[in-house]
């Protein structure tokens, strides 16, 4: 059984998610737009913080809770855990890393209290698993600087109060060239595309951010000068624990769906549910599911004790989300054609379980990762 | 100035997913893990903590006697807003019917010492004798109002409660201590913030007294010193009946009912 807390935490997400965000899940699906309030009422429970320090307006609960808020709102909805997952892992965590006092007031409070979006934006067309390729650059003028290139797939962006943009400073020195900046909304030259008409997770918009000749004070630098691929990949393990945690959410998500549906459909004067295929089907898809919140909590565990969890990381987040891919594929399955129409909630869970195994590192970049660790 | 002091009594029930009997003893069986804050307790709290955060000194204090194998409901207790929880645990309070469990609680709220309001549910979903309320009002020689649904309080008029029964609203003033039972079908609860459970979990506040220490008699008390003891329970089966009519048929259908 989970610690108290631990417990009275999923309780109470539970209940929120399913009586605050579940009966909107469709229609942010269909109309691709996050509602304020919304955001605000889980800004107001404390979910944009989970992880930040209360000193700046976190609450300070660790990788442990993020991943139990992330699986329970996951349940009922996947694009209500992409607007949390940003500022406690990625965004949030670089800051609180690498940002000076004046940063963190400036900019890791706000999104801790879900006052401001702010978004990560590393990803190029020509730069995906392999960082070090960007190609967007930062040339030094005076005491400012000037950003040029395009970054790609940035998640919030068209929403974003700021952005946290990597960009080469000294070509000649490879990872150790990159530089990341604050970017704020409004700053001339930066616009941001079309969103991305995506599969799912449609109430998270993803575009593209465009820098032409935008002038960056260096009082805008994370960290410092050349730290930004370091930064970059400091960040990675936490973020691979958020989305095997958001993972982990679809796939109960969908086992519910499919123990609903089975217990009710009747074929032959049965219940489909008490057929033994189908019965083995939902015991294989239990059993996936709990040894990925177990391989979560393991690598949520040791984040939280200031140790290393590279490889845990990176298993986590590939079997939790192969598992959600498959868990939600069979869940779909068990409903037949009525799982191919819109009208039932596993269409759409199908969809948001879809991009869990490509983002924050593919299944197959994992498995890169823990066969190094394994081959060291 | 002092500290206006309301004491909630609460009782840990199973949710209504969980309901299963002893089949030996007739009583319900309470797996840890699958008990929730009686309903109608959740509401006391939350009219308790509204009261408390409209004053300058208050205090709110839950009061239950209960097993200790698990603090989750009272750690959400103190989320709700509780400043201290006290429980009442010994071995042989088990199976107390309403009189000893009254007997219980008087010596818990003894051990408190002073008071200006004590709270009760109207009723619990398990139990549902209804009685624990008003008979510890009776008990400690206070006067009690039951159906209540809102109450507040201030120096010039003292408590301001409100109760409804049938198709009546009434109104009380006082300045006495007294106990209410409340109940409140419009009751719609907030959720807790992560920051309310953190610092719930971070109080040190949470005190439990066995019959020792509360000066109990054993022979008032527990299941065997019961007034009352449950010799059966068990779940009644409803039969209804339906009867699918047709089109032609409703017209004649609701004409004999008319008549």
């Amino acid at each position: 059984m989970e610690k108290e807390i631990y417990r009275l935490i999923r309780k109470s997400v539970r209940a929120f998610a399913q009586e605050e965000i579940a009966p909107f899940a469709s229609k942010i699906d269909q109309e691709k737009v996050y509602p304020k309030e919304l955001f605000q009422k889980m800004a107001k429970n404390n979910y944009m913080g989970i992880t930040l320090p209360e000193v700046y307006g976190g609450v300070g609960l660790g990788f442990q809770t993020l991943a139990i808020v992330l699986e329970e709102i996951g349940a009922v909805c996947g694009s209500s855990t992409m607007q949390l997952t940003s500022p406690n892992t990625l965004v949030g965590q670089v800051i609180l890393r690498f940002g000076t006092e004046d940063q963190k007031e400036k900019y890791l409070r706000p999104i801790a209290l879900g006052e401001k979006v702010g978004t990560f934006a590393l990803s190029e067309p020509n730069a995906g698993s392999d960082a070090v390729a960007i190609e967007t650059t930062a040339v030094k003028d005076g005491d400012d600087y000037i950003l040029n290139g395009r970054k790609t797939f940035i998640t919030s962006a068209p929403n974003a109060d700021f952005i946290v943009v990597f960009a080469i400073t000294d070509k000649t020195k490879g990872a150790r060239g990159v530089t990341a900046f604050f970017v704020e909304k409004g700053t001339l030259g930066l616009s941001t595309g079309m969103p991305e008409n995506k599969m799912g997770m449609n109430g998270s918009q993803t575009s593209d951010v465009i820098l032409e000749d935008v002038r960056v004070h260096k009082s805008r630098i994370l960290g410092k000068e050349g730290e930004g691929f370091i930064m970059a990949m400091s960040g990675l393990d936490a973020g691979r624990v958020g989305v095997a945690a958001q993972a982990v959410g679809i796939a109960q998500g969908a086992i519910n769906e499919a123990i609903n549906f089975t217990k009710n459909r009747r074929q032959f004067n049965q219940r489909i549910a008490d057929f033994q295929g189908v019965s083995f089907m939902l015991a294989d898809m239990e059993t996936k599911i709990n040894a990925s919140r177990l391989l979560v909590r393991n690598a949520a565990e040791l984040l939280d004790s200031g140790k290393r969890a590279t490889k845990e990381a990176a298993m986590a987040k590939y079997y939790a989300t192969e598992t959600a891919f498959k868990v939600a594929s069979d869940a779909l399955q068990l409903h037949g054609g009525y799982g191919y129409t819109k009208d039932y909630p596993i269409e759409r869970i199908f969809r948001e379980s879809r991009v869990t195994t490509i983002y924050e590192g593919t299944s197959q970049i994992q498995q890169i990762v823990i066969a190094k660790e394994i081959l060291k | 100035m002092r500290v206006l002091r309301i004491i909630v009594c609460i009782k840990r029930v199973p949710s209504d997913k969980a309901t299963k009997i002893d089949k030996k003893t007739g009583a319900l069986i309470r797996e840890a893990d699958k008990l929730i804050i009686n309903d109608n307790d959740r509401i006391a709290i939350d009219m308790a903590v509204k009261i408390k955060n409209g004053l300058k000194d208050a205090e709110v204090i839950a009061l239950s006697m209960s097993a200790v194998d698990d603090m989750m409901l009272f750690r959400e207790c103190m989320a709700m807003g509780v400043d201290r929880v006290v429980i009442l645990s010994d071995p042989s309070f088990r199976g107390s019917d309403a009189w000893a469990t009254v007997n219980v609680l008087k010596a818990g709220i003894d051990k408190i010492g002073d008071y200006d309001l004590i709270l009760t549910g109207e009723i619990s979903s398990d139990g549902e004798t209804g009685q624990v309320g008003i008979r510890l009002a009776d008990k400690l020689d206070i006067d009690h109002i039951t159906l209540v649904d809102e109450i507040t309080y201030s120096d010039e008029i003292g408590f301001n409660i409100k109760r409804e029964w049938e198709d009546k609203r009434e109104t009380y003033n006082t300045k006495d201590r007294l106990l209410c039972t409340v109940r409140n079908s419009n009751f719609e609860e907030e959720h807790l913030s992560l920051k309310s459970i953190s610092d719930a979990f971070r109080k040190d506040s949470i005190e439990i007294y066995n019959m020792k220490d509360l000066g109990l008699e054993i022979d008032k008390v527990g299941l065997g010193n019961s007034a009352t003891y449950v010799k059966e329970t068990g779940i009644i089966s409803h039969r209804g009946s339906c009867r699918y009519l047709g089109i032609d048929k409703i017209a004649k259908e609701v004409e004999i009912s008319l008549e």
